[in-house]
């Protein structure tokens, strides 16, 4: 149902703060920022095909 | 019913955003948006019957169709600059939030103005 996106985005949230740990304890600051850079660009993808439905939709509706 | 639905899809959003908070700020942020979304496009699909509604009275009852469109595109840019100035405002940049809403205004103002200088022309008519 709808509700998948939120989980899926919560699901990478939690495994990026996980990995950050991680890797932080493990001593590569610089590898943990890049799982948060890239959890973030693939949790945006998914986001932006419902923004550009909500966008498209109000725009059919509203005929504007 | 409907509104159980978007009662509990919000209170799921926000417990995850409050999970994500203290960790990934920027993952709350997009949960908050991503729960926005899907609310508002259940919200839609319940909308589009009350504005044919709305037009079929518009024209039994003679008022101008584009009238009608005028009030119905004024009431979208209401709701869309609305949603983006909640979402900055939640992201802790009020500032943006308000460019945004006044930049709305303004979008809404500037589509009234045909509106009003037909009001004069008509008020001077009569005068």
């Amino acid at each position: 149902m709808e509700i998948n996106i939120v989980f899926q985005i919560a699901a990478v949230g939690i495994l990026v703060a996980v990995l950050n740990q991680v890797l932080i304890r493990a001593g590569r600051e610089e590898q943990a920022m890049l799982t948060t850079l890239a959890g973030l660009v693939v949790v945006l993808f998914w986001v932006i095909q419902y923004i550009d439905r909500l966008f498209t939709t109000v725009q059919t509706l509203f005929n504007l | 019913m409907e509104i159980l639905k978007i009662v509990s899809i919000g209170t799921a959003g926000t417990i995850l955003a409050a999970v994500l908070k203290k960790e990934e700020p920027q993952f709350a942020i997009i949960v908050s948006i991503a729960t926005g979304i899907i609310i508002f496009l259940q919200i839609l699909n319940c909308f589009s019957s009350l504005i044919n509604q709305l037009y079929d009275m518009a024209n039994r009852s003679g008022i101008d169709r584009n009238y009608v469109s005028i009030i119905l595109k004024i009431t979208a840019v209401a709701y869309i600059a609305q949603i983006g100035a909640e979402i900055c405002k939640d992201a802790g940049e009020s500032a943006i939030g308000t460019k945004i809403e006044i930049a709305g205004k303004i979008i809404i103002a500037a589509m009234c103005l045909p509106l009003i200088t037909r009001l004069f022309g008509m008020v001077i008519n009569f005068l």
